[in-house]
């Protein structure tokens, strides 16, 4: 190979050079580069010259334009374009757009990041203008989705909103390519976004960012931070950000109220629209009531419950159970004779429903959640050509549950019904799908009609699939009723039915089923025994993991070692000394957490029928309930003292005992809650408990 | 235009971490010898060694950086591939410096332990290792880029425009104009202004493509081929 001479290199990156954008550059034969005033992820700012008009502008050169496909450059083109038909005296115009390049009305000025010490209200009054301005956006179609200090310019007093529509075309809808990516700023970006989950993106994702925006305008800093940008995803996702209260004491409670509202983690929470928040930020200006209230006992309930089941999961047992449930409906779905393409797809998609169900749908970490784009894209390209694949669309049905997207799981499920009536697991899992929706429905509203309906629905599809059930079929439709019936709690039940299912047919009663059974008993050492049996059953499944692909990035540290054991070629010996070393020193610890896993699962149970008491008017009784629970959790803390998260629920289910206590007007028995609050956050402080956390329940 | 909008770059896969440790370790040591000759001059340049034992060292330097799961520790510097390099190499270097010393002190030259880390002071003239580093990447990458039109250009049946292309810009001198390259090759200068005019192209979308393998995203991307470009011509 000829060695470039210095000259000929220089020559080559000089004639390489439109790769990448410089001063003093003409861009598309008007725009004339006079200086860089700023870069960022989409692209070098520059102040610029346009040379038919004479005036100055700002050129926002997108760089990552050159990683575009014609598609979606030409989509990045059609959505500048729309943001250049906005017309607002609050929103930097758009003059012209390029597929390279977009060309702005120059705002001379700083960004709203540099006013954090004008008057409080002026700060308000500039983000009430932004919050105006943002909602004529979304009345054109067109949602921002990267609002932050830095994107609202203040020139002479008056804010501009800039970069309109720059990080919406990224993820238009029909371009699936960087769907599931993140794209933003993490320290200002809504749960949703940072959870890559592009489709539920809108409106009130702005809201998001607007109170984001208002946060650091009180505090000086966005609601959240951090060096590391997956743990800062992360906490975006599952965190409370710090109150206002601690790190800006002087802003008013109402006011705080407001960001708090745009800052709810569930969207159907927050403001339905900028305009809604507008003129909450109106309200308070004027000096009125504001309509954001502190969120209600039960929602703090809920919210609590949904972190308590974090920790929960993450026992150790738990992972072993889902690692062996894998390798469990793997071998199962072999029988079914697929062929090796869609083997592959739908173990990958068993996978993935498996890392979703595992992870919980409030908290697919967002490369999870690119892996599971990916493998709905290919799936549904795969369904494309072969539209009759019933089985892979009931494993997409699958991972949609599992993913929480019930609606369109049950878009696929009811399509497989009507074109394979006789396919029972689609039944089986569209039985699952209502039956949960139905479980869900029952905690917020109760017993009603609709409720009562989806039951019955439920139940027949169910019994549809028992009458159409091939032998290992109807063994699976008795696990799931089996299933169904730990779903409702109806444990003894379901233990007898796991009973008949051991006798009918030993090897068909799923360990791992029974290992969850047995966990949700309260009784670790008989889950113990059954995953140790799954993991068991699962070395002589080593065949079905060769068509596990790679792609799938799985969530437990202990599934990951089970699986990756399992696929290795000496997998059957390593399988052994992993269980070897697990039944040793590592079961001590495993017992230990699954044991406190048990009675804080018990917790739970409690604090659940504790809001459904209090939602029906039984305080006394919703008392007693958390009381009781506020001893499981003691226990639960006597097993595994170092568990700082539960200190920190302990903490909270004092708060809410010491509220309960209050509307009850016995106030003495507040008072020694309260105090039991403060000792929990003390003991979880020294346990080194998550601050953000800890911070939000020394409020008093 | 790959379907995939992005595709996975080689960084990406890197970065992108999680669990599945051995794909990671692999598409690293792929990289990091991609770039074995850039890394070799910044031990040149911060260790002051001869070629030869850059060269030695450059496998110890994979090893270390295999074996003491580096990227997971340089979380905050996850960025281009180009400076994860330059900051594993710091510490490579300062760990080597630093068992140099001890061995001098193991044998008896006095050693200060404020003089630590600082190597003796350079001249102005000699690169710093990360200067050094930056020039040895740009040539090795336009040195791939060419290397690699060759081969694409050759198996599409369009070798003579890479010999276009090649006679072009290695011409001492001024470029040579169209019709000398015409006359020279047997094309008209319709054919010499396409095909070099198309092996231009294709070079410029080989040097993005090998740029793309040490970026993880779009916005990278433009800065580090903004960054390839503006220093040479500077």
């Amino acid at each position: 190979m000829t060695e470039l001479p210095p000259e000929a290199r220089r020559r080559l990156l000089a004639d390489a050079r439109e790769l990448a954008g410089a001063e003093g550059e003409l861009l598309h034969g008007r725009y004339r580069l006079l200086r860089e005033l700023g870069r960022g992820g989409m692209g070098i700012v520059y102040e610029a010259e346009d040379t038919a008009l004479g005036r100055r502008v700002a050129l926002k050169r997108l760089s990552f334009a050159a990683g575009l496909g014609p598609g979606l450059a030409e989509a990045v083109l059609r959505e500048a374009r729309a943001a250049a038909r906005l017309d607002h005296p609050h929103i930097a115009a758009v003059y012209d757009a390029y597929p390279d390049a977009l060309v702005m009305q120059l705002v001379e000025g700083g960004s709203l990041a540099e006013v954090t010490d004008a008057p409080l209200r002026v700060r308000v009054t500039l983000l009430r203008d932004a919050a105006r301005a943002v909602q004529h956006a979304h009345e054109q179609g067109l949602v921002h989705r990267d609002l932050k200090p830095h994107n609202l310019l203040v020139s002479a007093g008056r804010v501009f909103v800039t970069d309109f529509g720059l990080a919406q075309e990224l993820a238009a809808p029909g371009s699936r390519s960087l769907s599931g990516r993140v794209l933003g700023t993490p320290g200002y970006m809504p749960p949703e976004q940072a959870a890559g989950l592009a489709r539920e993106v809108d409106a009130r994702s702005d809201v998001y960012g607007l109170g984001a925006t208002l946060y650091h305008l009180c505090a000086g800093r966005p609601p959240f931070v951090g060096a590391d940008v997956v743990a800062l995803l992360r906490a975006v996702v599952e965190d409370e950000p710090p109150p206002l209260a601690r790190l800006a004491p002087y802003v008013p409670r109402d006011l705080a109220l407001v960001v708090q509202r745009c800052l709810e983690k569930d969207k159907a929470r927050r403001y339905p629209s900028a305009a809604a928040l507008a003129d909450d930020l109106e309200n308070w200006l004027a000096g009125r009531p504001v309509v954001a209230r502190a969120p209600g006992l039960a929602y703090r309930l809920a919210k609590w419950g949904r972190r308590h089941r974090a920790w929960v999961a993450a026992g150790v047992l738990v992972a072993l159970v889902a690692a062996a449930a894998l390798a469990w409906n793997l071998a199962t779905r072999r029988a079914f004779g697929l062929t090796n393409e869609a083997l592959g797809l739908a173990a990958e998609l068993e996978l993935l429903s498996e890392n979703a169900a595992f992870a919980g749908r409030e908290e697919v970490p967002a490369s999870e959640a690119a892996a599971l784009e990916q493998g709905l894209v290919r799936c549904r390209e795969f369904l494309a050509r072969h539209p009759d694949a019933g089985q892979i669309r009931t494993a997409l049905g699958e991972l949609l549950a599992a993913l929480g997207r019930d609606d369109e799981a049950r878009v696929e499920l009811e399509r497989v019904r009507v074109e394979e009536p006789g396919n029972a697991r689609a039944r089986l899992a569209l039985g699952l799908v209502l039956a949960r929706a139905e479980a869900r429905q029952r905690t917020v509203e109760g017993d009603t009609p609709a409720v009562a309906a989806l039951a019955t629905r439920a139940r027949a599809e169910l019994e549809v699939a028992r009458t159409h059930a091939a032998v290992l079929r109807t063994l699976d439709v008795r696990r799931a009723e089996a299933e169904l019936l730990r779903l409702e709690g109806r444990l003894a039940e379901a233990e007898a039915r796991y009973a008949e299912l051991v006798r009918v047919a030993p090897r068909a009663a799923s360990p791992p089923a029974l290992a969850a059974l047995a966990l949700a008993q309260g009784d670790p050492d008989e889950a113990f025994r059954q995953a140790m049996a799954a993991v068991d059953f699962a070395r002589g499944l080593a065949p079905a993991y060769a068509a596990v692909p790679e792609s799938a990035t799985p969530e437990a540290e202990l599934a990951q070692a089970v699986r990756q054991h399992l696929r290795s070629a000496d997998g059957l010996v390593a399988i052994e000394g992993f269980t070897a070393r697990f039944t040793d020193w590592d079961a001590r610890l495993a017992r230990q957490k699954s044991t406190a896993a048990a009675y804080g699962q018990r917790a739970l149970g409690e604090l659940r029928q504790a809001a459904r008491l209090e939602r029906e008017g039984r305080s006394a009784e919703a008392l007693a309930a958390l009381a009781r629970a506020a001893e499981s959790l003691g226990l639960c803390l006597t097993i595994a003292p170092e568990l700082a998260e539960a200190e920190l629920d302990r903490a909270a289910l004092e708060h809410e005992r010491a509220r309960l206590c209050r509307t009850l007007q016995l106030a003495r028995e507040a008072d020694s809650a309260e105090m039991r609050a403060r000792a929990a956050c003390a003991r979880a402080r020294t346990l080194g408990a998550d601050p953000a956390r800890l911070a939000a329940l020394e409020v008093p | 235009m790959d379907e995939r909008i992005f595709p996975t770059t080689l960084w990406s896969e890197v970065r992108r971490g999680g669990a599945r440790g051995s794909a990671r370790a692999a598409a690293l040591d792929a990289l990091v010898r991609r770039y074995q000759g850039p890394a070799e001059a910044y031990l040149v340049a911060a260790l002051r060694l001869p070629r030869e034992r850059a060269h030695e060292l450059f496998q110890e330097f994979v090893a270390w950086m295999l074996a003491s799961d580096w990227l997971a520790k340089a979380a905050p510097e996850r960025g281009r591939f180009r400076g994860f390099l330059k900051v594993a190499l710091r510490n490579f270097a300062s760990d080597e410096l630093r068992k140099e010393r001890a061995a001098k002190r193991g044998a008896g030259v006095t050693g200060s332990l404020d003089a630590e880390a600082a190597p003796e002071p350079l001249d102005a003239r000699t690169p710093t290792p990360e200067a050094a580093l930056d020039a040895a990447w740009r040539a090795e990458l336009v040195q791939a880029a060419f290397a690699r039109l060759e081969q694409e250009l050759a198996a599409g049946g369009r070798a003579w425009q890479f010999a276009l292309f090649r006679d072009y810009y290695l011409a001492a001198g001024p470029e040579p104009d169209h019709r000398t390259l015409a006359a020279r090759h047997g094309r008209s200068l319709t054919d010499v202004s396409n095909g070099l005019q198309r092996a231009k192209k294709a070079f410029r979308e080989t040097l993005r493509a090998l740029v793309l393998d040490t970026v993880g995203d779009p916005g990278e991307l433009g800065d580090e081929l903004a960054w390839l470009v503006t220093e040479e011509r500077a």
